[in-house]
């Protein structure tokens, strides 16, 4: 149990992570410096919990914010150059903002203990979730409840008119521009809010690993950051987080039996799985778009609505899958896998949408053969025979 | 209205534009013609500030608008379309439109953040304004990638619009269409100039052209070498001799 509650909270954390990305790729830009935005968050929000006694929500707000501030100062240079050498240009500040806390040391001494980061050695003793007495449920609560509120943002953000020029800039910036769409104001601010929910992802990050060093932060994160909105698609928040758990849940962890076999199959897998969903894992935005288009403000209510059910649902199924695997003695490797073929299903278009698509069609001709057989309605019959 | 005072443009060693003159009175249609690579879409692009001038002065409503950047002139009331149509193809035509909203008028009647989370009323009924005018209200919730090939250019000229401009830019919107087409086009331009909208037309196809301006501009290696009405154009030597040497009525449009 332990070990899916750490998961959980992972699988959380990255997701956030990946929405930060998610935001600043509607806009057309691949940026590499999200893992940096993250760094300042879980430094920040760490130094807060722990040097200075805030409680967690208030230092991971502070943390977004830094995130967000910093974020906003490299978009205006950085937002001056377009596609590859955008990428070079935050792959190079990512990286400046972990060696910048690979040299930053700032301790304070409380009793025997000295509190806060220390260059290379890293940042210990973040202990805030222990020292309040946090079991790993309520952590994985706490973290969930945050991604599932960040969720929500993106989600009305997306179906917002601001989500609307995000995407055209994102598709054509020139065009966007000779419509009346301030470029620098939309891309900074695009990359402010990446760089406010990266942060608020390392707050949680710190907090649940209670010790963080510099090379928690690389490259490898980076690209992580923008490979999970790119491989669940971005049409929606949902894909991200079905890229999330396909990438920590099952290819990491899942996989995790084979060995060193595991890194071979990790990326050929991603392969395979681009090339059957080409358009990222969600593609039913579109169809969803439909029916929301109008009506912004229901359809973020609904919407809302619609993540409470699926956290209950999602936390039933971490339960179900326990108790399964408490009776049966399967591994959690072959439970994983096929939870990941009903979450697929579900979120692919030929899944869940076509099974809704067909229930319309299931009732009438459940309600024509319960008429048939009753007698009732022979008009209806002449009708099908015609 | 416009007026453009000795407009250069250099690419490298290439002289796009070449010192050109331009004058467009409000409530005219304005034709620029010329052959192809004279330097007409270079102008356009000019005017809206999608690249600075080497030299020269723009000037609108007594303003200098030289070297502003293209939302800023959008908002002085210059809208534009493109030569190659420009929508964005991922969204719907609904949306286009809908991020087009941004005429002054409409940026100042709403607070920031209704305008950027769901746009006011009023921007919404403009938007079904455009669809209106674009013969497209039946479609709103198709992707405007997925539209045929008049119809994205009916979209492209509503989105335009939306912005309530005072002045068009419009770049070869005829490109590309059939008779039929062009001559609702024609229809759709009379309208707009009765509502009071001034265009500056870049166009190869002559019937329109030649129909619908009250002037033309003729440019060619950049340089203006002729003006006047659609007839004295017509009828003017060195025209004729940009056109490839061929004379007569119609050469000019077989030549484009």
């Amino acid at each position: 149990m332990q070990f899916w509650y750490g998961l959980a909270q992972l699988i959380g954390v990255h997701t956030i992570l990946g929405l930060s990305a998610y935001v600043v790729l509607q806009t057309g830009q691949v940026s590499m410096a999200q893992a940096g935005f993250f760094a300042i968050g879980a430094y920040v929000a760490g130094m807060l919990t722990a040097i200075a006694d805030w409680h967690l929500v208030p230092a991971l707000i502070v943390g977004g914010v830094a995130g967000a501030a910093v974020a906003a100062l490299a978009g205006f240079p950085a937002l001056r150059v377009k596609g590859l050498m955008f990428v070079v240009a935050t792959l190079a500040f990512g990286e400046a903002v972990r060696l910048f806390w690979f040299n930053f040391t700032f301790q304070v001494a409380e009793g025997a203990v000295k509190l806060g980061p220390e260059g290379g050695e890293g940042f210990k003793q973040i202990r805030f979730f222990p020292a309040n007495g946090w079991t790993d449920l309520d952590r994985a609560i706490f973290i969930w409840s945050v991604l599932f509120i960040v969720m929500a943002g993106v989600w009305w953000l997306d179906r917002s008119r601001a989500g609307a020029v995000l995407r055209a800039v994102g598709e054509d910036d020139l065009a966007a521009q000779s419509v009346g769409v301030n470029l620098t104001a939309v891309k900074v601010t695009a990359f402010a809010i990446g760089g406010f929910i990266a942060g608020i992802g390392g707050s949680l990050y710190s907090h649940y690993t209670t010790h963080i060093e510099h090379a928690n932060f690389g490259v490898i994160l980076a690209t992580f950051a923008i490979a999970y909105p790119i491989v669940g698609g971005l049409h929606n928040v949902f894909g991200t987080l079905a890229a999330v758990i396909f990438i920590q849940g099952f290819l990491v962890e899942g996989l995790r039996f084979l060995g060193d076999w595991r890194n071979l199959l990790f990326g050929f897998l991603i392969v395979v799985a681009m090339n059957v969903s080409p358009r990222g894992f969600v593609s039913v935005y579109r169809d969803m778009s439909v029916y929301w288009k109008r009506r912004v403000h229901g359809g973020a209510l609904l919407t809302f609505l619609l993540i409470v059910a699926g956290e209950a649902a999602g936390y039933s199924i971490v339960a179900i899958v326990d108790g399964v695997i408490g009776r049966t003695g399967l591994q959690y490797n072959h439970m994983a896998w096929i939870f990941f073929l009903v979450v697929w299903a579900a979120f692919s278009w030929s899944g869940l949408a076509k099974l809704i698509q067909m229930i319309p069609a299931g009732l009438s001709r459940l309600s024509g053969a319960l008429r048939g057989t009753l007698g009732t309605s022979p008009t209806r019959r002449s009708g099908r025979t015609a | 209205m416009l007026e453009l005072w000795g407009l250069t443009k250099n690419f490298g060693g290439v002289v796009a534009v070449d010192a050109l003159d331009l004058k467009v009175e409000e409530g005219e249609i304005v034709g620029l013609i010329g052959p192809n690579g004279s330097g007409k879409s270079t102008t356009v692009n000019l005017i809206a500030g999608i690249f600075p001038a080497t030299g020269g002065k723009i000037a609108f409503k007594d303003q200098d608008i030289t070297d502003t950047q293209p939302h800023r002139t959008l908002e002085c009331g210059i809208a534009r379309t493109f030569q190659n149509i420009r929508l964005f193809n991922e969204l719907s035509v609904w949306q286009n439109l809908w991020v087009a909203q941004n005429a002054p008028e409409t940026k100042k009647s709403e607070s920031f953040l209704k305008r950027w989370m769901s746009g006011s009323s009023a921007a919404r009924r403009s938007v079904e304004d455009g669809l209106a005018f674009a013969d497209l209200a039946d479609k709103g919730d198709e992707l405007a990638g997925n539209l045929a090939f008049g119809e994205q250019r009916r979209l492209e000229l509503a989105r335009a619009l939306s912005a309530k401009p005072s002045l068009l830019l419009l770049d070869e919107p005829a490109a590309g269409m059939n008779l039929e087409e062009v001559k609702a086009l024609d229809v759709r331009l009379r309208k707009l100039q009765t509502m009071g909208i001034t265009i500056l037309l870049v166009e190869h196809v002559m019937e329109l052209v030649m129909g619908i301006t009250d002037r033309i501009a003729v440019l060619n290696f950049g340089r203006k070498i002729a003006e006047g009405t659609p007839a004295e154009v017509q009828a003017n030597e060195l025209v004729r001799e940009a056109y490839l040497g061929t004379s007569g009525k119609s050469s000019a449009g077989s030549a484009a």
